[in-house]
């Protein structure tokens, strides 16, 4: 399995998008050089290559679109500070870097909300109130792809932020392990467990459906 | 083929495989439709607003607007403010009550003008040392007595030169 799994990590996925990997690599190394002496067009281009990754695997993780922009404006506008300021030295981890960025993003708008919920959440238990504007969550009248959205964000982070690099964010498995700073073993593992959880859910959903 | 398909093909047979392979296409197919969710001219504001140093983006209905940074904001809030309080000023003049008062600092203010005018020889070499200007007994009632004749009428002087502006001269 890891062998096989290897022997593909670091190409790009075949959406008609992006490159192939070498020309990918030469194509991002040249955009980064342009981009950092302010080439405006080499920077639109750059966000055209990963806004709407970042956006995807923000969006998967805090369900609000936009909350998704907003973390993508703020990672992009770090993105451009660093890059003009000198202080990023390619070293061929940009989407490493890059995503690392989003994530923490990501996992601070998350807690920040958490955080929020439960005060909300305190607040009703203490006053009696359910908010009229705050409906049960109900995936079966949202058709499947909720469900799943729903089964989605209530994964531990751990495993919804591997899954949301993966399919939403496009990244190899073994950009993954560089941005989580962990084996690739331990990431792949991750991801099948997270799938195993998914599909756990997704059936325990099924079953309680009338 | 991608490494996410070599993670499907490692899955064991069985009845789970075609529900893990369903669930997973599901799966891209929802990641597909976040990564399509944003307009047409999302990456045009992103990397307009991200260039110009993050000035954060809200939505407006269909379209969305630059927000100003907050400081700015505040900023033009608070220079409206002073501009709303000072318009009545400026459209009326002072208010009538004012001025009384205002005649009166500017009658004292000419009378020492005068004052300063009458004692001192502003073409002496020595106008310009501190000595010349050290306040004395004698302006202390010259200075008295213009403040009494401006009780009487002396501020009456709006026509006179300024010290000031001869001295420039």
């Amino acid at each position: 399995m890891l062998s096989m799994a290897a022997a593909t990590l670091n190409m790009f996925q075949g959406d008609g998008s992006r490159p192939a990997q070498h020309d990918g690599l030469a194509e991002l190394s040249d955009l980064l050089t342009r981009a950092a002496n302010r080439d405006s067009r080499a920077w639109e281009r750059l966000v055209h290559l990963y806004a709407r990754r970042v956006y995807a695997a923000a969006r998967s993780r805090l369900g609000s679109p936009e909350a998704a922009e907003e973390i993508t404006q703020s990672v992009m506008t770090t993105v451009f500070e660093q890059i003009t300021g000198g202080r990023y030295r390619d070293d061929g981890r940009f989407e490493s870097w890059l995503f690392r960025i989003a994530m923490n993003r990501v996992r601070d708008a998350a807690r920040a909300r958490s955080r929020n919920a439960r005060l909300a959440e305190d607040s009703r238990h203490t006053h009696g109130l359910r908010l009229a504007d705050d409906p049960a969550p109900d995936p079966e009248k949202a058709g499947e792809r909720s469900a799943l959205r729903h089964a989605l964000v209530n994964l531990p982070e751990a495993d919804q932020e591997v899954l949301s690099l993966r399919h939403h964010a496009e990244l190899s498995f073994q950009t993954i392990a560089s941005l989580l700073d962990a084996p690739l073993g331990t990431v792949l593992a991750r991801h099948h467990r997270a799938l195993a959880k998914l599909r756990a859910q997704l059936t325990e959903h099924a079953g309680d459906s009338p | 083929m991608t490494d996410h398909q070599d993670s499907r093909q490692t899955e064991p047979d069985g009845p789970t495989q075609a529900g893990d392979e369903r669930m997973l296409e599901e799966l891209q197919r929802l990641a597909a439709t976040d990564r399509a969710e944003p307009d047409l001219g999302f990456e045009r504001r992103i990397a307009g607003a991200s260039a110009a140093g993050g000035g954060r983006t809200v939505s407006h209905g269909s379209g969305r607007i630059p927000r100003l940074p907050r400081r700015i904001g505040y900023a033009a809030l608070a220079a409206a403010a002073l501009g709303l309080a000072a318009l009545p000023v400026l459209l009326s003049g002072p208010s009538p009550e004012s001025q009384p008062v205002l005649a009166s600092d500017e009658a004292l203010l000419l009378a020492s003008f005068d004052l300063l005018d009458e004692t001192l020889d502003l073409d002496a070499p020595e106008i310009n040392s501190f000595e010349s200007l050290t306040w004395n007994d004698e302006w202390d009632e010259q200075w008295d007595d213009a403040r009494g004749s401006d009780a009487h009428g002396g501020a009456d002087r709006t026509d006179s030169a300024s010290p000031a502006g001869e001295n420039e001269a």
